[in-house]
């Protein structure tokens, strides 16, 4: 099993490799450096353009794409893409990034019409709503990568641009690009199948099939290859064949430790306490969720729901009320909810607190974590 | 040019340049366009041709407009020198992209540095470069690093139309050789100069540059948006090393 730190040292051979005895085809190849916020220093991989990566993965035939991302490096990406369709396909790409979003570029989106949005999907809806209602209507397709995203967004995405198909790309760039594609319009949101040259396992999936997500591919830098590298992520193997043919499906779950905390068996997943919060709007501004870890194999698991309100904190009461709501109504496994596994011995009752304060707020809103046993 | 002129007169795919010329084809006698005009007219009016790349946002305090550069052409500009592991930081993201395409262009692997310098120059550090392609405004926050390289770099090209030289200067010991090169994005690159105390910029072959109080730049290439006359703010007097 392969992890980080493997991953690392696989890039900087690469990046050695090129640097003693460089391809004569160097611009078939991309320097992709990643922003380093998982913790650790930036990772650099060499890698190379595979030619089953077909452009209409990303761009679907549209003369003109918009790519809405702040890394220099997935722009040029994108660019690099668009350029190697053959001189005869007059496609263009327009990228923007946070700073592009000014009162100004409604005017500018409005004559550049974009019939193809690719890009963090957050960031496709703010961009968005600055293309009038007529051109946004000419969107043909909108491709999410690199955030997962939740009903809600995909609902909004959909209401805006009501002639645009969505499709995902599930990429890392520590593994030189794409690991899934979500393209062939049978699959729900979060759903891939592997990316043309990767296998994807499953590590140690639990009783409903969930576990860590384990990437092999080829770099397509002199053919290195990335053995079961454990990314980081969740996910689960789909049981059913796809009616689009494709042999194997995955679910992602989300980050481990961010979106997605396994404890004893159950998985507490933000968007599922997203969800059921949303569902009773009103009771509370804001929450996280502590997770403990878990001090034997068989303990039963502990979390802390902790909720704030602007108005200040309710009463014991209330509290009370809201985390029996929560427990009843959270899924933790697929037909199990918290309560179900606090029946069967799995979880301990939700416990709450209401916080004096807002919670504090980084550069990614995380609102489950592990924290060590009390 | 004449050929560029008639073509452009005479262009089904836009009117920008015959709406300023009326019936002037006479290079010398044809009325100067200048970012203004780019600003006013909106990209798809002002087309020419369909190729394949990029376009890019163009901020300016009188209004944000775009251009459009295709790959093809990107390829044909002076942007850096051939090296083997270029570097390129701009303080203009989609300046960036656009170095960066015409480094691939030229069979090169560009290293493109993030917007935080600390991500940048580590990468730069491992990558080993070799050339920077960069502007006035984003070199201060690479300063640390050129100081502490042990090599000088083969080439570093200074892009734009800003050239502080008291901030430049000190560039020549970072570089075997340091370039100005005179570019808007909307222009792209026109002339050239070597760094020192007065540089003198020379037109490139394929530009024609009118001095009058301000440069007048056209290019014989037929791009997207053609270059014709276009009245530039570079004061002849900079242009000339003054």
């Amino acid at each position: 099993m392969m992890e980080r730190k493997d991953v690392e040292e696989l890039g900087a051979r690469t990046l050695e490799d090129f640097l003693e005895t460089p391809p004569e085809r160097r611009n078939s190849y991309i320097v992709r450096v990643t922003s380093g916020t998982s913790g650790s220093q930036p990772l650099m991989i060499v890698s190379g353009f595979h030619p089953n990566v077909s452009v209409d993965m990303l761009f679907e035939g549209a003369d003109r794409t918009l790519t809405c991302s702040g890394s220099l490096c997935a722009r040029l990406a994108n660019a690099w893409v668009m350029s190697r369709v053959p001189d005869t396909v007059a496609m263009r790409v327009m990228s923007i990034d946070a700073n592009d979003v000014t009162p100004e570029l409604e005017t500018l989106l409005a004559d550049y019409a974009p019939q193809s949005v690719v890009g963090l999907p957050s960031f496709v809806m703010r961009a968005l709503q600055c293309v009038p209602e007529v051109a946004r209507r000419e969107v043909r397709q909108i491709t999410c990568i690199g955030e997962s995203y939740d009903a809600y967004l995909e609902s909004a995405l959909a209401k805006a641009c009501p002639g645009a198909r969505q499709s995902e790309l599930y990429m890392a760039n520590e593994v030189g690009g794409y690991i899934g594609v979500r393209l062939c319009g049978f699959l729900p949101r979060n759903h891939f199948h592997p990316a043309a040259g990767v296998a994807i396992e499953i590590h140690e999936p639990d009783s409903e099939g969930v576990g860590d997500i384990v990437v092999s591919k080829r770099v397509h830098y002199k053919d290195v290859e990335i053995t079961s590298y454990r990314i980081g992520d969740i996910g689960r193997l789909a049981v059913e064949r796809c009616p689009c043919g494709a042999m194997v499906t995955f679910a992602l779950l989300g980050r481990s430790g961010v979106d997605y905390i396994k404890v004893a068996g159950a998985l507490l997943r933000r968007e599922e306490f997203d969800r059921v919060l949303a569902l009773r709007p009103g009771l509370i501004d804001d929450y996280r969720v502590d997770v403990e870890k878990a001090t034997t194999i068989n303990a039963a698991g502990k979390a802390m729901l902790r909720l704030y309100r602007r108005s200040g904190p309710g009463t014991e009461a209330l509290g009370r009320e809201i985390a029996d709501y929560v427990s009843q109504n959270v899924f933790v496994g697929v037909a199990k909810t918290y309560e179900d596994m606090v029946l069967l011995g799995v979880l301990e009752p939700l416990a709450f607190a209401w916080a004096d304060a807002p919670f504090p707020r980084g550069h990614k809103d995380i609102k489950l974590r592990l924290i060590p046993a009390r | 040019m004449n050929d560029l002129i008639r073509a452009v007169a005479d262009s089904p795919d836009s009117s920008f340049y015959s709406d300023v010329w009326g019936t002037a084809r006479d290079f010398s006698e044809l009325p100067t366009v200048a970012r203004a005009d780019f600003q006013r007219v909106p990209l798809s009016k002002r087309r020419y041709k369909k190729e394949k790349g990029l376009v890019k946002i163009v901020h300016d305090e009188r209004g944000a407009f775009l251009s459009e550069w295709s790959f093809r052409d990107i390829a044909r500009e002076r942007f850096g020198v051939v090296s083997d592991r270029p570097f390129v930081y701009m303080s203009d993201p989609h300046e960036a992209i656009e170095k960066s395409m015409w480094c691939y262009e030229q069979n090169m692997l560009p290293l493109i540095g993030e917007k935080d310098p600390v991500i940048a120059t580590y990468a730069a550090s491992r990558y080993r470069v070799d050339s920077l392609i960069t502007d006035a405004t984003a070199l201060a926050a690479l300063a640390p690093y050129l100081e502490h390289r042990t090599d000088p770099l083969e080439a570093i090209t200074v892009v734009g139309a800003f050239f502080p030289l008291a901030e430049l200067l000190p560039l020549r010991s970072y570089a075997k050789a340091v370039r100005l090169v005179l570019s808007f994005p909307e222009t792209g690159a026109f002339a050239e100069a070597a760094l020192d105390e007065r540089p003198a910029f020379r037109a490139f072959d394929d530009c024609i540059v009118e001095k009058r109080e301000t440069i007048i730049v056209s290019k014989i290439a037929h791009l997207v948006t053609p270059i014709i006359r276009f009245q530039t703010s570079v004061p002849t007097a900079l242009y000339d090393g003054a």
